[in-house]
């Protein structure tokens, strides 16, 4: 086996990060949010088995907004609900390619989302467990909409993971109707793990 | 043949040099006539010249070897093994999202294959502004035959149905479009381009420049990144890497490589950043990463009432320059049209939106044609581009600002894009822009286009052209190497890339990297 990849313990945020932007409304916002949530958020966190990266909290987080990111559950036409945990390993993984900077960025959302004083500040004022599936598109949409550039960086480095690591599964692929690999090139093509 | 893979079995395989910095166990030191960082379209061709010219040649590259045997066709795993940052890099602010590949052969080995010859008003434009000799249409007509022959580039005649939608479109409006010339041998037509292409059709640097220099003795070291440059008086003595492992960390292992000349060909974020990490190296005028252009992308869809299934066939081979001169060349931002390859990772994540709609679009992916404009950015007083400078952990950053010079272009291609795609019968057209609803007439797409909030982050905004950072020019007070590609205040250190260019291309860049270095690297190998 691997070994787990710099389990994070404090993450750091480098001055280049969107989070500490220039003008003075994102670094108020972000004097609001960080002040309130930083000191804890090293001794905080729950690692699980199997994940290199990701923690209880930031898995619950994926796997609630996951359907409502891609739009699942709002579709008549399926019964069964996506793979959440097929997902939610295959964005683990995609940390391990992030830059440092991305990762940090990343983790510092996710912690901010965890904490109940910021995560109301992002417009969400119930638990994870707790919040309706409504309430979360909700909060993305005000997110996507909002007048501050940061809560759009957040809909966006979010949305798009969940986006990319749905539509890398295959039924998320098949789902749209996409055939897979030309039928003239399957038979050249290696399988999984194949030298 | 052409299907063998020249990695697993290839004739020469057994006489080359190949080190993988993930194998080693210890720190090495080598040396070279000359040392290239980066495998892409410059290192790759910087490689081939100077090893033919008898010099003993090392190419660093911080990616894995992987080559067609390799190549599934799969999305995720493509781009988390052959993209920086498995696709996610972006400007400082997260605005514009960066395509670049980091594997042997670097973005060719996953690039769409358009190749273009350098605009002639662009090269018109380097020679009066920005001093560049050497570099008019007519001296620079050789070098692009030279490389049109070596990467077998001819125009493509038979466009997927994607292109077909633009060439349409087009010829409804009279606006002037044609078929591109593609750098591929025996295609499949199997639209997998931006995956690594599994038949070596493709000539990327991979199976092309960096086997035969390879068979003329040059060494390539793969998973090994530069980290900066020794330099000694006036003179770069070699340079030091880390090792990198398999799950791209740092190794505790270095490479220390000594070397006559050094070239930087790790494009046009990765060039910049060596330099900047590089301890003493003079940059008396403070140019190193300026200048740093994208050729911004925006993107628009259509459905049609007929299968498109944009994920097959070659991923572009047709345009339209209608807009791209037509305000001058250093007028409003000019753009390029072109298709773009509809795979379901890759069409979601440049559609903005998420939940029900985002869906909805996306379950209609077969009937759903994709097109991008690129803007040609860097022409313009206005037009400065972005900076390359170095994080907290010594790893480039890139702050590109989009502001309203850039976003006029943005709603001009926006409209153009709708307006096409009505000529070419869509049912229905939306914008990868968060106020974008599908629309199914072009009077009401243009009526919501105008009223479009054009602020960073609430469109999608791409760029797969990096390009600038260390220009050319015949001034020290302007540009950071001559006309020869050599530094300015160092006497052996070349920069061989898409670093190189003064503003953006206006068309993609790559037979302008293959030219411009063919160029370069051909004057640096006839000195002594
Ligand atoms: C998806 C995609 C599609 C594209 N489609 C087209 C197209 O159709 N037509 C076209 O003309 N252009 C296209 N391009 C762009 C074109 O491929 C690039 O402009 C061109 O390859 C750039 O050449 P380069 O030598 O500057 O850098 P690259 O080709 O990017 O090569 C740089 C290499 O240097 C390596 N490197 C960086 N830093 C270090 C370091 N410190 N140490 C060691 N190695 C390092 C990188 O890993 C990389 O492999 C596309 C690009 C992408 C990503
Ligand atoms: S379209 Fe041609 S060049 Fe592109 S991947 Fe397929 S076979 Fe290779």
């Amino acid at each position: 086996m691997q070994e787990p990849l710099s389990r994070r313990r404090f993450v750091s945020l480098g001055l280049n990060s969107p989070w500490v932007l220039r003008n003075t409304g994102k670094m108020a916002l972000f004097g609001l949010m960080g002040g309130a949530v930083w000191p804890l958020s090293s001794a905080f966190g729950q690692s699980v088995h199997g994940y290199h990266h990701l923690r209880a909290q930031d898995i619950r987080i994926l796997q609630r907004l996951l359907p409502v990111a891609v739009g699942w559950q709002r579709s008549a036409q399926k019964g069964e609900g996506p793979d959440l945990e097929l997902v939610i390993r295959g964005l683990d993984e995609m940390f391990l390619v992030l830059s440092e900077q991305h990762r940090n960025d990343l983790f510092f959302l996710f912690d901010l989302l965890t904490f109940p004083v910021s995560r109301k500040i992002l417009g969400l004022w119930k638990d994870w467990d707790a919040a309706t599936d409504q309430e979360l598109e909700t909060m993305l949409h005000a997110w996507s909409e909002s007048s501050l550039e940061l809560k759009r960086y957040a809909y966006q480095s979010l949305v798009l993971l969940l986006q990319f690591a749905w539509y890398s599964t295959e039924k998320g692929a098949q789902l749209t109707g996409y055939p897979g690999p030309p039928a003239a090139i399957r038979p050249f093509l290696r399988a999984e793990g194949e030298l | 043949m052409q299907w063998d893979d020249p990695f697993r079995q290839g004739k020469n395989l057994a006489s080359w040099s190949l080190i993988d910095g993930a194998d080693l166990s210890e720190d090495i030191t080598l040396e070279a006539d000359v040392v290239i960082v980066g495998s892409g379209a410059g290192g790759g061709v910087a490689a081939e010249i100077l090893s033919r010219s008898g010099r003993k040649v090392i190419l660093i590259e911080e990616g894995s070897l992987k080559s067609s045997g390799d190549f599934r066709l799969k999305e995720a795993q493509a781009y988390l093994d052959l993209y920086q940052e498995g696709m996610t890099r972006s400007t400082q602010d997260g605005a514009i999202c960066i395509l670049q590949g980091r594997t042997v052969g670097g973005s060719t080995t996953v690039n769409w294959t358009s190749s273009f010859r350098t605009p002639r008003e662009t090269l018109g434009y380097w020679g009066s502004e920005w001093g560049l000799e050497g570099c008019g249409v007519e001296e620079m007509a050789p070098w692009f035959a030279k490389m049109e022959q070596r990467l077998s580039i001819e125009p493509w005649l038979s466009p997927n149905s994607n292109n077909q939608v633009l060439d349409r479109g087009c010829e409804a409006l009279g606006w002037a479009h044609a078929p591109i010339p593609r750098n591929v041998k025996g295609c499949w037509n199997l639209g997998a381009c931006g995956l690594g292409c599994p038949t070596n059709a493709k000539q990327s640097m991979l199976v092309t420049t960096i086997p035969a220099a390879l068979d003329r003795g040059a060494r390539l070291l793969h998973r090994v990144r530069v980290q900066e440059l020794i330099i000694r008086k006036e003179r770069v003595i070699g340079l030091v890497a880390d090792m990198i492992d398999r799950l791209g960390r740092v190794r505790p292992f270095r490479v220390t490589i000594h070397a006559q000349q050094c070239i930087l060909s790790a494009g046009a974020i990765g060039s910049p950043a060596v330099l900047l990490r590089s301890e003493g190296i003079p940059d008396p005028y403070r140019l190193i990463g300026t200048r740093t252009f994208l050729h911004p992308s925006v993107f628009g869809f259509a459905e049609f009432a007929e299968p498109i299934e944009g994920y097959q066939g070659a991923p572009q081979s047709s345009y339209s320059d209608h807009f791209q001169w037509r305000d001058g060349v250093e007028g409003p931002m000019g753009f390029k049209l072109e298709a773009t390859p509809m795979h379901p990772v890759f069409a979601s994540v440049i559609m903005r939106g998420h939940g029900l709609t985002h869906w909805q679009r996306m379950q209609n992916l077969p009937h759903m044609a994709g097109t991008l404009a690129l803007l040609r950015d860097g022409f313009h007083p206005e037009s400065t581009g972005g900076r390359v400078s170095l994080g907290t952990a010594r790893q480039p950053v890139l702050d590109y600002r989009v502001g309203a010079f850039e976003m006029d272009g943005v709603r001009r291609a926006y409209l153009a894009m709708a307006e096409m795609f009505f000529a070419a019968g869509a049912q229905k057209v939306n914008l990868g822009h968060s106020d974008s609803e599908d629309y199914d007439s072009w009077a009401k797409a243009r009526e919501a286009i105008a009223k479009f909030r054009y602020e960073p982050l609430r469109l999608r905004l791409g760029s797969a052209h990096v390009m600038g950072g260390c220009r050319m020019g015949s001034d020290p007070k302007r540009s950071v190497v001559n006309t020869k590609g050599r530094y300015h205040h160092l006497e052996n250190l070349y920069v061989f890339d898409g670093s190189l260019f003064p503003t953006s291309v206006g068309a993609n860049p790559q037979l302008s990297i293959y030219a411009l270095v063919a160029k370069c690297a051909s004057e640096l190998a006839a000195s002594s």
